[in-house]
């Protein structure tokens, strides 16, 4: 059975697979901080992560394993895979076309 | 994530959900560690950032569901939605399980049959190399003959393909223990024969090198040159069990045939020789004098080719050796006992050659037509079970219409409603397959008692894991194929819509798909029916056989009296005494006795010297398939009439002359043209060169001998009374040691068996009675396996008519339902209900002659598959056809007849004012 990939919604996935992409194996925690230190108008929804993390998981695009922090504790961290790399180039690119015909409509309506 | 590790998942929720637990409780503890480090007081910090995280369940409800698969998510949905279907249709749920139980119990119990019988291997270790030897002599029309132990010897050295070549002979023993006598199957084996089979006691051991072959015979010598084979048995592990009760037995004596043999082993269980039930093995041996008779064919061989041979090129080698076999053993051919050899089949009339078959081929014989044409008719018939529900599944979903398109307008992709169509029918399939197999294991059962020895190996027919798997695959199949059909609608582009009414195109194409159900289930019932009428025509056939002789009221057995217990006189004076007895008892109207029993004989095929007999058309050497020794009243007792001269009179006893009784074959064949009475003949007696003349005083009619259904061979009777009289040297090896006795009577056999069990017993307690029955019940044997095909096939085939009839009724009492304004109208305008009834039953009736049409001409061309198993009726016989064809529209007409009554009763007041 091949695996079908659950529709991601939004653009989540592509922020949270450009993260893990520049700043390699992070915990779920330390990607909310990255994309709050990084965006004051870019919020995520705590809950949503982990959900959004499992489903790319599941599609292959990342990869989880388990850690010991610095305290001592152990968490799962994420890594992207080079499945995970391949979408992000696609992802990253459709996400331009659509920004750009935006501004364009914008600045030319 | 691979789908193994997903399907794990479902399974592992718990290990996930702890997973998930920990990382989102990592993350809440690192927020609230980072808003203490901000500077808030600690519970203040872990409630704001369990605050923030959300709905930590929900979030975890979320996070799991992603990880189960969702495809087995849907399959327990639709699992609940098809019991739950299922369960507010009761009616239509039985109804469909109960057929496909019916179709696929009938499956699982004939491919238990081809399971065990035809794939099964046979119980030796790589049993394929196994080949079966035996001979053939064209000249005389003898295709199944045996081997001399020359040829035997001879072939053992002469060949390279076989690793070892064994011989064998089987038989019937009388064994004694304390006070209990009983009648054993015996095998007698040479050593070459056990090791070709690989076979191995469970105790003690099997016979050495030098208690078999050449040599191993020895004194004390018996009157007419008997000589004994070693002191030894081995019993099988059913004989040990039986009538040993599995105690100690190894080195214990046992009484078998009248002589003190030890037993010192036990074969081990399930051991058999092709199909002899062999319960007891005894070492074979030869003399020199066995070997000089270059022409006395009396065994059987098995080989076992070597492990680099392929049959393909031992054949070659036995053709080859067929040709320079009389150069090798150095014999010019001719006629005579030192110059019998083997010629290759170009030698024409001189022809004899040594043949070789897989043992499994020659063990299953014919059967295994038998078999597949069964294996066909249970297919057809699950085929038309299949149909049926289809029917039913195909007129649910048309009620079912308005639900489905609800599904759709709510989003259900096309691939959803399949699935859940599939998901029904497997259901279905499935519930009915396993009733199906709880019915299988009685019914085979049943039929194994009521059938036994039908087939070979059928005692041990089994239900084993792989035909339960097949069954299984079966099931699934027929689920998966009528969860479709109500969903080829769907394919062919229509669209399910919310209003109520469904018009034109779509009704049409809907009755096209039903209409071709029935056309399809009406073909395959007349080729099931048309096979069962021919089969059942065949029994007719067989049962009606003249067999030369008046079998009713006949009661028979058999009586051995070994060489070793009883001198030739003694034996013939017992038969004389136990003979007078019982025709002294009340309701014993005659009694007489003879060695070969009608229907159960085997060629004797000996060579005869016959008077006026010129060789020009028929057998080379003059030889008598069967010699027939019989006691005095023998054809007054049997009712076979004298065709010419006379029968034997109680003075031919003590006559100088010695007469004989031919049958109009044997006066045929060697008396073309000539008058036979008064002809001589010289019959062959071994180890004797002096025999006498017998003269020809009669010619008895023919008397089947090898079966009802075989051709009858010739037959020489001898009168055992006239043999005792005369001088020892001419009587001495013609006084048989097994008779049968047949007794008229006017009460049934059961009744005379007391009788002839105490009449019997106080002769000679050591003689046990065997075979006790009606002659009617050897006549049933002899026709068993056709009988067991004709009665499943009649089976099978009520089975079929009964599905073509709900199949027919189903879809006319819709399509009336359906029609039911439509025919009010026609009502309320003036047409006459007669109309209605006819042109309804019109409708009902041309899918079914349609399919008539197509089953007949599926009949006439797979029919003459049918020919070798079917007597004296063709495949095409008219009458026989025309009576399955006859009884199948007889059905189709009963099954429309009553919607279209129904149609034609419709008041049309009711039906309108409804509208």
């Amino acid at each position: 059975m091949a695996t079908r990939p659950d529709t991601l919604q939004g653009s989540l996935p592509l922020l949270i697979l450009t993260i893990l992409d520049r700043r390699g194996p992070l915990h779920g925690y330390a990607i909310t901080g990255q994309i709050q230190s990084l965006s004051d108008a870019l919020r995520v929804e705590e809950g949503s992560l982990y959900p959004a993390l499992h489903r790319m998981e599941e599609a292959g695009w990342i990869k989880a394993r388990t850690i010991v922090t610095e305290h001592n504790r152990r968490a799962r961290a994420y890594e992207i895979t080079s499945a995970g790399r391949r979408h992000l180039g696609i992802e990253e690119a459709r996400w331009r076309s659509i920004t750009d015909a935006v501004n364009y409509v914008l600045k030319h309506a | 994530m691979s789908w193994l590790s997903r399907l794990v998942n479902v399974f592992r929720s718990s290990d996930v959900d702890r997973v998930l637990d920990e990382e989102i409780a990592f993350h809440i503890e690192s927020r609230a560690a980072d808003l203490v480090r901000e500077g808030l007081p600690r519970d203040a910090a872990e409630a704001l950032a369990r605050r923030q995280f959300g709905n930590r369940l929900q979030r975890r409800e979320e996070s799991r569901d992603v990880r189960l698969m969702p495809w087995v998510d849907a399959l327990v949905r639709d699992l609940t939605l098809a019991a739950r279907s299922l369960r507010h249709s009761p009616m239509f749920a039985t109804v469909a399980i109960l057929t496909l139980a019916l179709g696929i119990g009938v499956n699982t119990a004939i491919l238990s049959i081809v399971n065990s019988v035809l794939l099964r291997p046979l119980p030796y270790s790589r049993s394929a190399q196994l080949m079966y030897l035996n001979t053939q002599l064209p000249a005389y029309g003898f295709s199944d003959f045996w081997v001399s132990v020359a040829e035997y010897l001879e072939f053992r050295q002469f060949n390279n393909s076989f690793a070892e070549v064994g011989a064998f002979t089987t038989g019937e023993a009388n064994l004694v223990m304390g006070d209990r006598s009983l009648r054993v199957r015996s095998a007698s084996v040479d050593t070459p024969l056990l090791n070709a089979l690989g076979v191995q006691p469970i105790q003690g051991r099997l016979f050495s090198r030098d208690e078999t072959g050449l040599n191993s015979l020895s004194g004390p010598s018996l009157p007419g040159g008997v000589v004994l084979s070693p002191a030894v048995v081995v019993i099988s592990y059913e004989l040990w069990q039986s009538v040993f009760g599995g105690g100690p037995v190894v080195g214990r004596s046992v009484d078998v045939d009248g002589r003190r043999l030890q037993i010192v082993g036990i074969m081990a269980r399930g051991t058999d020789l092709l199909e002899n039930h062999t319960e007891i093995w005894l070492p074979l041996g030869f003399s020199e004098e066995d070997l000089r008779e270059r022409d006395n064919h009396g065994l059987t061989l098995i080989g076992r080719l070597k492990e680099t041979v392929t049959r393909a090129s031992a054949q070659s080698e036995l053709d080859a050796l067929m040709v320079s076999w009389a150069e090798r053993a150095h014999i010019t051919p001719g006629s005579g006992h030192p110059s019998h050899v083997f010629r290759p089949l170009s030698a024409g009339r001189d022809a004899h050659i040594l043949q070789m078959t897989p043992l499994m081929d020659r063990i299953l014989g014919r059967a295994n037509r038998s078999i597949w044409v069964l294996q066909a008719a249970v297919v057809l018939v699950l085929l038309m079970a299949c149909a049926n529900v289809a029917n039913l599944l195909l007129g649910r979903a048309e009620t079912r219409q308005h639900e489905f398109a609800l599904i759709r307008a709510l989003g259900a992709s096309r691939g959803r409603l399949v699935s859940r169509s599939i998901v029904e029918g497997l259901m279905i399939s499935l519930v009915g397959g396993a009733i199906g197999l709880i019915l299988a294991r009685p019914a085979i059962a049943a039929l194994l008692r009521a059938f036994p020895d039908s087939l070979p190996r059928i005692n041990h027919v089994t239900l084993d894991v792989p035909v339960l798997l097949w069954s299984f695959v079966i099931a699934a199949v027929c689920g998966i194929g009528i969860g479709l059909v109500p969903m080829l609608q769907l394919h062919r582009g229509e669209t399910f819509t919310l209003t109520s009414g469904m018009r034109g195109t779509v009704r049409m194409s809907r009755h096209r798909l039903r209409r071709s159900f029935v056309i399809v289930e009406t073909a395959v019932a007349v080729m099931v029916v048309a096979s069962a009428a021919l089969l059942v025509r065949t029994v007719d056939n067989l049962t009606l056989v003249d067999a030369g002789f008046n079998r009713s009221h006949l009661a028979t057995f058999s009586i051995t009296l070994p060489p070793s217990s009883f001198d030739l006189l003694g034996r013939v004076h017992l038969y004389q005494a136990l003979l007078d007895q019982i025709r002294s008892k009340p309701g014993v109207q005659a009694a007489t006795a003879m060695t070969g029993l009608p229907l159960e004989r085997t060629l004797d095929a000996s060579q005869t010297e016959i008077d006026n007999y010129a060789a020009t058309s028929g057998p080379p050497i003059p030889s008598i398939d069967y010699y027939q020794r019989v006691m005095s009243g023998y054809f007054e007792t049997m009712g076979i009439p004298m065709v010419r001269g006379r029968g034997f009179r109680s003075s031919d006893a003590v006559s100088d002359t010695k007469v004989a009784i031919v049958n109009e074959t044997l006066a045929n064949t060697y008396w073309r043209g000539l008058n036979p009475i008064g002809q001589r003949l010289r019959p062959w007696i071994p180890g004797n060169d002096q025999n006498p003349w017998f003269t020809v005083i009669g010619v008895a009619r023919d008397v089947k001998q090898a079966g009802v259904d075989q051709p009858v061979g010739s037959e020489i009777y001898l009168l055992v009374d006239q043999l005792a009289t005369g001088s020892p040297t001419t009587w001495v090896a013609i006084s048989p040691t097994t008779m049968n006795v047949v007794v008229r009577a006017t009460v049934p056999w059961t009744t005379l068996a007391p009788m002839i069990t105490r009449v019997v017993h106080d002769l000679d307690s050591t003689v046990p009675v065997a075979n006790l029955r009606g002659m009617d019940d050897v006549f049933a044997e002899s026709i068993r396996r056709p009988r067991l095909l004709a009665r499943l096939l009649a089976l099978f085939s009520g089975l079929a008519l009964l599905l073509a009839a709900i199949g027919t009724y189903g879809v006319l009492a819709y399509s009336v339902a359906e029609r039911r304004h439509e025919i009010g109208v026609r009502l309320a305008l003036g047409a006459k209900p007669v109309r209605v009834l006819r042109q309804v039953m019109r409708q009902g009736l041309a899918p079914a002659v349609t399919g008539v049409g197509i089953g007949l001409a599926a009949v006439l061309v797979l029919g003459r598959l049918l020919t070798s198993l079917l007597f004296a009726v063709q495949p095409t016989d008219v009458t026989t056809l025309s009576m399955a064809l006859g009884s199948i529209v007889g059905i189709a007409a009963l099954a429309s007849w009553f919607p279209a009554w129904r149609a034609s009763r419709l008041d049309p007041n009711t039906i309108l004012r409804s509208e």
